[in-house]
């Protein structure tokens, strides 16, 4: 599952607070097909974390712009969005 | 080599500083925020571990509001220029480094109008003198935390304190106190470091504070990584002040220097060295300590002596480095009475012994009386 945020500091943050509890996650580039203004930036964690990353994110003012399901349909990625 | 001008920047620097920077350039070496592959994330977490750390540093638990300069001058500039506009009033400290007073004095052509405390003969400031020059169009005070001429310090907190009673933004020169003195965010609402000085991290770096909820102009514009299709600066901290590639290579090495710091007490050996330093150089007949030093920084006044002919002899027939004349800081002279003669100044780091501090006292006295 993604999360996207608005750069690598706010999901770097989100990472570093998620590792603490013992939850895995990864930053990468937000998939260009989910950015309406440039590049940004996006969280990537299993997801049955997301009320978690959620929660974390409202504590630590990190704004989560939209969570995304990640599935491959005829060998193709797509997005869904939550 | 004595190397005593540590308040230009500390040095030797500690090993972990010197592996951390070769592992970045041998195995890191991506540019942090732009792209998604490995080595970009990798240099992107290592930035932020050094944002968090130096966060920590002062109680703050929003690393994003962590920017980082090349040095001092760039925070302060960003600082100062990011937060007046043409109307407002500034009120300065008559200690401050050029990197404060040109800033200042270049914005009274756009309107500014500047406004100088004067320090007294230790080279301390009056709370009472800043309290008496504010306005109800004051918008900044800026103070150096410690004289870099002469290692005094500023009642940063008591004027902090003012300042936020009259609505005024305090802005912190912690150029020479990062790393030596406890500093959090009572000292000021913008705090401008150095990198390279005692937080031990390589020429290069600087970070500036900035209190969350304070707005900014931008000092430059450029890539930040993020919200590319827009023309404009994204406002989110601290991309919206960090437009081009990031010295990551030289923060890789300011995290280790500031974990450093923590976790050898930097701050006590700091504090120790100091006073044996001024013990010393009290001793040294025809030189007189100027001003109130309490750290480990000394302007010495030669009777007799040009202050960078003692320098550059210490130098050649000593192996002594120390720094001699204005220390950037004309206004902070003119106070002291010392601008036409200048002042020899040691400045001691972690690495600096007493051994070293004895026979730098013995060499100046010997060149003091040939």
């Amino acid at each position: 599952m993604l999360a996207t945020v608005a750069s690598s500091t706010s999901a770097n943050r989100l990472k570093r607070r998620l590792s603490e509890f013992g939850i895995t996650s990864s930053v990468i580039q937000t998939p260009h097909i989910l950015t309406k203004d440039g590049c940004g930036y996006s969280l990537r964690f299993d997801e049955s974390s997301r009320m978690i990353v959620e929660k974390t994110a409202t504590e630590l003012g990190v704004k989560i712009r939209a969570f995304y399901i990640e599935n491959t349909t005829d060998e193709k990625r797509v997005y869904e969005k939550m | 080599m004595i190397y005593l001008d540590n308040a230009a920047t500390t040095f030797p620097k500690p090993d972990c500083v010197i592996d951390a920077i070769t592992d970045f350039l041998k195995n890191c070496g991506g540019n942090p925020s732009r792209g998604g592959h490995y080595l970009s994330a990798l240099s992107g977490e290592k930035v932020f571990l050094c944002r968090e750390e130096l966060a920590s540093l002062i109680g703050v638990d929003t690393p994003e509001q962590i920017v980082f300069t090349k040095n001092t001058t760039e925070a302060l500039n960003l600082a100062i220029k990011g937060i007046l506009s043409r109307g407002d009033e500034v009120i300065i400290s008559s200690m401050e480094h050029n990197s404060v007073l040109r800033t200042c004095v270049d914005l009274e052509k756009e309107g500014i109008i500047l406004k100088i405390a004067r320090a007294d003969s230790r080279g301390i400031v009056n709370p009472d003198e800043v309290l008496s020059m504010i306005t109800n169009r004051t918008k900044l005070i800026c103070m150096i935390h410690i004289s870099n001429v002469t290692g005094s310090v500023n009642p940063v907190r008591e004027i902090c304190s003012i300042a936020r009673k009259n609505g005024v933004l305090m802005l912190l020169d912690a150029a020479q106190s990062g790393g030596v003195l406890d500093i959090d965010t009572s000292c000021g609402d913008m705090i401008a470091f150095a990198g390279h000085k005692a937080l031990y991290g390589p020429m290069g770096t600087g970070a500036l504070y900035v209190r969350k909820g304070i707005t900014l102009d931008t000092l430059t514009e450029g890539g930040t990584g993020s919200f590319s299709e827009s023309a404009l600066m994204p406002d989110s901290f601290p991309e919206r002040f960090e437009a081009g590639t990031l010295n990551a290579c030289g923060i890789a090495g300011l995290y280790e220097g500031i974990k450093f710091v923590k976790r050898e007490g930097v701050k006590e050996k700091e504090h120790e060295l100091g006073k044996f330093l001024i013990e010393q150089m009290s001793a040294v007949r025809r030189a007189k300590i100027i001003g109130s030093p309490s750290v480990g920084v000394v302007g010495l006044s030669l009777s007799g002596h040009d202050c960078v002919d003692v320098a550059t002899r210490l130098d050649r027939e000593h192996n002594i480095a120390s720094r001699a004349g204005l220390h950037c800081s004309p206004m902070a002279h003119r106070t002291l009475g010392t601008i036409t003669s200048g002042l020899l100044r040691f400045s001691t780091g972690f690495f600096n012994t007493k051994e070293e501090i004895t026979a730098t006292a013995y060499a100046l006295q010997k060149v003091l009386e040939n």
